[in-house]
């Protein structure tokens, strides 16, 4: 993904993020036809935004835990 | 342990890095990093370690090195960005080195209770959202910076923004997009 793509990506998916989800992913693949990446890309980030979880800062979290128990 | 760091001087050096002083930064960074290595050490000792996160260590490096009686809210964000950096080096650097011990056959061995608490299975590796963190930056230093201030030093939209120099909600807006951005490359990096 290049700069200009993922600018691009990221108002898709503000934009996508005031519809109700179930029309998210179709109305991104109708406001981009010539660019599936690009579609798939944004349908990525919005079923990542959709899913529970909170991975990263229990990664991080565990991380501190083990650096401070050694 | 005590630091013995004049407060003082922590807090002038934030100030003239504010200032657009580079050097001030590369003097304050080995300072912060010693506290959070003291900090770490010190809760050795202290039951209270395993509810301690990064967010609160950098917070508490932060009232022992700077300790001022006037609050200076702009200092105290810059801060948390330095100590962000150096979590999220501290990190990478300790778990590389635990996987290069783990295959030399010497596999750090944690507590039932602690084990416990420890990530699950498929979360992902500090090491994953490093390489995560450092793809976004190709594309986007700027939310790749913020990303890191919020994983690694727990900053609020607000902190962030006084950093960034924009407005809390904006903030709010970058981190949900460059997190989805995050949570898909972690899922499928070659995709994104």
């Amino acid at each position: 993904m290049t700069a200009q793509q993922w600018h691009t990506a990221e108002n898709l998916f503000h934009s996508a993020l005031d519809l109700p989800p179930d029309l998210r992913a179709g109305w991104v693949a109708q406001a981009c036809p010539d660019d599936p990446g690009l579609v798939s890309a944004v349908i990525r980030m919005l079923e990542a935004d959709a899913a529970p979880g909170d991975e990263i800062r229990r990664a991080v979290r565990s991380a501190v835990k083990q650096w401070m128990a050694t | 342990m005590v630091t013995e760091i004049e407060s003082g001087q922590v807090t002038n050096l934030l100030r003239q890095w504010r200032a657009g002083d580079e050097a001030a930064l590369t003097a304050l960074t080995p300072l912060v990093y010693n506290e959070l290595r003291i900090l770490a050490r010190s809760r050795l000792a202290n039951e209270r370690r395993s509810e301690l996160s990064s967010t609160e260590l950098v917070h508490e490096a932060f009232l022992r090195l700077v300790r001022q009686d006037q609050p200076d809210w702009a200092n105290r964000a810059h801060f948390y960005y330095i100590a962000a950096r150096l979590m999220r080096q501290i990190l990478v650097d300790f778990v590389r080195e635990s996987h290069a011990q783990k295959r030399g056959g010497e596999a750090a061995v944690l507590p039932l209770d602690d084990a416990l608490q420890v990530a699950q299975p498929a979360d992902p590796s500090v090491i994953q959202i490093h390489d995560a963190l450092n793809a976004l930056a190709e594309i986007d230093p700027r939310k790749a910076r913020v990303l890191e201030m919020r994983f690694f030093g727990g900053l609020t939209a607000e902190e962030i923004a006084h950093i960034e120099n924009m407005a809390p909600v904006t903030v709010t807006r970058d981190v949900r997009a460059a997190t989805a951005w995050l949570r898909a490359w972690l899922t499928s990096p070659e995709q994104s």
